[in-house]
Formats: structure tokens, C-alpha cells, sequence
């Protein structure tokens, strides 16, 4: 016996970056983003039957498209990813071991590149991406002195000299 | 079927199938335009990346005034403290490491300093 067979396509969502670059992406892999998810509820949007080319892009206007479209890949690359339980997050030892071997290649790019998907992850609530960029910062700060921590990152010292032998003596019973 | 809007263009590497993450040359150079550094971060993404730095880095991450104020404000659990107080001198021992002689005044500082954000399972003093 042939059974119809109802192919569904996945539910797309369009997303505009601020410099007015549209991209669609999958309900299901956008649902990472807490911001953009909880937009989606609020509309209502899950509950039209409205096609794609019809649907109402979500501004983003805290993200660039080059950004943005970073962010997707990420997300894309997640979408298997068990839901974060936050309490539970937040109750684990801190750890900077423990990222995953793509994102660390992922992640391996320019600081402002860094910078600018940390931000990204910030506006749309995306603590996975947030974290595992977070945590390849710290990874660059370890080990460094306070002067090499200025020079990789480009900090301006604006301590006093008084301020600064203060800080000298209380670090001095962890100096290596 | 939907056209996709997103295409490859010829400066991203195609690794698709291949494991690994593309390669996005050209929007790095983009967003480097702009170049962003880490003193253009908000304090709530500050404290969340020394929230993830051990106690030495996070001493010495210290490297202006707006990180020293924030590193006051993370709190970090610890398992113990061990001071050792000799006539030359103290010993501090925190999480195993292990400090060279501190004077009285330094180790008070240290002290006063640690109430604010760190806390001990386990605190020695002899």
C-alpha cells in the first residue's frame, strides 16, 4: 500500500542585522537565543501560517550581518546541544577546559572579531556561545603578568605609582 | 523549496562535511573595522570572564582601576586558607599555593581584600 507521504520543510525565521542584511534560519536552531526565541513566543509567530517570504523579519540592530551570520553558524552547530540548566550552570566548578574542539577553532579569530560575538551573544541570550567565548578570553589571560595582560589586550595602566606597588605587594604571594 | 539567503562566497572556506568551522576571512576583516577591544565590553561580561579565571590570573588580570573595582565584586569559592605565622614572618597557603614570607602589613591587606569576595571551606592558622 502507498501512504500520502506530508513533507514538511523546518520552519524558517528571518532575522535583519543592523546593517540590513536578512537571513533565514531554522525555528529550531534559532530557539538558542533566549532574546530572539521569547520575540518568536510573544508574536505569536510560531502559531502563523504565514510563509516565509511573507513573514516579518525580527531586528537585531545591536548586530552586524558578519556577526550575525557568525552567530548562526555557531548556533547551527548546537542544535543537538541539551537545554542549559542556568542554576545548575551557575553551582559547576569554573572551568576554561573544557571547550569543545570546534569551538575552539571557531573561536580562533582576530579579538574584535571575539569581541564583537561576545557582545552579539550578550544582546541575544545565547549563554553556550557566551560562555565558550568568555571562557577563551580567560585562556588568554592565564598565565600572563599584569604587563603582558596590558600589552595583548591594549590596557591603558591608570593606576598611580602608589596604587600600583599596593597591588605589586598583594600579588606578590602568588608570583611564580 | 526557499532559496537560501545565505550564501558561501569565495573568501569563506567551504569545510562543510569536513567537521570543522568555517573559515570566515572576510568578516573577520569586517568586523575588525571596528576593532573592538576588551575595555569596550560591559562589566556584566567583565565579572563573567574572571568569574572564570583562577585566583593568581585574577590577581593579576588587576591591570587598571575598572578591572580592579570589578574583581572585587566576583565572588569565588575557595577550599582553604592556611597562614603560618613565624617571628620573621607569614606563610600563606591558598588552594596549595603556596606564598613566600609575607609581612604583617601585606598579609592584612590580602586579608581585607579577600573578605569581599572570596569565601574558604577551610581556613588554618598556626
Amino acid at each position: 500500500f502507498l501512504f500520502p507521504i506530508k513533507m514538511t520543510s523546518p520552519r524558517m525565521i528571518k532575522l535583519t542585522s543592523n546593517d540590513d542584511k536578512t537571513f533565514e534560519v531554522e525555528r529550531d536552531v534559532i530557539k538558542q537565543s533566549v532574546t530572539v526565541n521569547t520575540l518568536i513566543t510573544d508574536l505569536n509567530m510560531d502559531d502563523e501560517d504565514v510563509s516565509v517570504e511573507n513573514q516579518m523579519a525580527i531586528p537585531l540592530p545591536n548586530v552586524d550581518a558578519a556577526t550575525l551570520e557568525m552567530v548562526i553558524t555557531w548556533c547551527k552547530q548546537h542544535r543537538e546541544d541539551p537545554p542549559r540548566n542556568e542554576e545548575e550552570e551557575e553551582k559547576k566548578e569554573k572551568r576554561t577546559d573544557d571547550i569543545p574542539e570546534w569551538d575552539k577553532t571557531f573561536l580562533d579569530v582576530e579579538q574584535s572579531v571575539l569581541f564583537a560575538l561576545i557582545l552579539a551573544a550578550n544582546y541575544m541570550d545565547i549563554k553556550g556561545l557566551l560562555d565558550n567565548c568568555c571562557k577563551t578570553v580567560a585562556n588568554m589571560i592565564k598565565g600572563k603578568t599584569p604587563d603582558e595582560i596590558r600589552k595583548h589586550f591594549n590596557i591603558k595602566n591608570d593606576f598611580t605609582p602608589e596604587e600600583e606597588e599596593q597591588i605589586r605587594k598583594e600579588n606578590a604571594w602568588c608570583e611564580d | 523549496f526557499l532559496k537560501p539567503l545565505i550564501t558561501m562566497d569565495p573568501l569563506t572556506e567551504d569545510t562543510f562535511g569536513s567537521g570543522k568551522p568555517p573559515v570566515t576571512k572576510r568578516k573577520n576583516e569586517e568586523i575588525a573595522l571596528k576593532k573592538l577591544s576588551l575595555m569596550d565590553l560591559p562589566n556584566e561580561i567583565l565579572s563573567r570572564i574572571i568569574s572564570f579565571l583562577d585566583l593568581k590570573s585574577r590577581l593579576k588580570f588587576r591591570v587598571n582601576k575598572r578591572i580592579d573595582q570589578l574583581e572585587l565584586n566576583v565572588k569565588q569559592k575557595l577550599r582553604n586558607m592556611s597562614i603560618c605565622s613565624f617571628p620573621t614572618g607569614n606563610v600563606l597557603k591558598i588552594d596549595g599555593h603556596l606564598s613566600e614570607e609575607v609581612s604583617t602589613n601585606n598579609l592584612m591587606r590580602i586579608l581585607k581584600r579577600s573578605v569581599h569576595n572570596y569565601s574558604f571551606e577551610d581556613i588554618e592558622i598556626y
